[in-house]
């Protein structure tokens, strides 16, 4: 029982993973789509390069452009030191 | 230095990570180009293979300006904003003022001041510290009081 749950659980890792993959190719498809809106076959260059070497060679190279781009630009560096003070001891 | 070539390729990675690094740069380039020269075909043209030329022939150049113009002229409000909003507060949390000297000053006013009107005694480098800045006002209104006078 407790094997099939494991089994379970790494096939569940495993699909969020391609999920995962899938939405970082995305975000560089859509990177070379904003910034090539001229050109489709040099967007769909661009975007072949990046997702090759990005989410086919180095996934993880990818997955920390993206969260790192997602870090700077969402704002949630603001949040931090408005939460932090709750999260401190009193004294 | 060999195992750096076989086990990890940390010179592939590198020289890989080169070759996307400037495949994304001349796509900024040929993006801010466009944006600046879509009314005249031919400019865009030219310019766009001078800027492949500079992007093959001169890569790290090219890199590093674009890359700063990026970080300072495109996301330096944003640059800003993060540091002041976010790092600072976020030092202050941990205990470590990062703030202007001039800053530091009025901040060492206001607490003596506060002490002042508490009626607590001062030391002995906070009466220097109001002396110092007794005297600098002083020869400010005497800046002042100079230019204020009435020319003959």
């Amino acid at each position: 029982m407790n094997y099939l749950l494991a089994a379970n659980i790494w096939e569940t890792l495993g699909y969020l993973w391609w999920l995962w993959l899938f939405i970082v190719a995305y975000f560089f498809y859509n990177w070379a789509r904003e910034h090539l809106a001229f050109s489709p076959l040099l967007t769909l260059a661009v975007a072949a390069i990046l997702i090759y070497y990005l989410v086919i060679e180095y996934p993880l190279v990818g997955s920390m452009t993206l969260l790192g781009w997602t870090l700077i630009s969402s704002g949630i560096l603001y949040l931090l030191p408005m939460v932090l003070p709750f999260l401190k001891p009193r004294k | 230095m060999a195992f750096l070539y076989s086990i990890f390729d940390i010179f592939g990675f590198l020289s890989e990570m080169h070759f996307v690094l400037q495949v994304i740069v001349f796509a900024y380039i040929l993006y801010w180009l466009y944006i600046n020269f879509r009314e005249n075909q031919i400019l865009f043209g030219l310019s766009s293979i001078i800027a492949a030329y500079f992007v093959i022939l001169n890569p790290i150049t090219t890199t590093t300006l674009v890359v700063l113009f990026v970080a300072f002229a495109v996301m330096g409000m944003h640059l800003q904003m993060l540091i002041q909003f976010g790092v600072y507060p976020l030092f202050r949390f941990f205990g470590m003022e990062l703030e202007h000297p001039e800053m530091a000053e009025q901040q060492q006013m206001q607490a003596i001041e506060k002490k002042l009107m508490e009626g607590k005694e001062l030391s002995h480098d906070e009466v220097k510290f109001l002396e110092k800045s007794q005297q600098r006002q002083m020869e400010y209104q005497k800046h002042v009081q100079q230019y204020m006078r009435p020319s003959a």
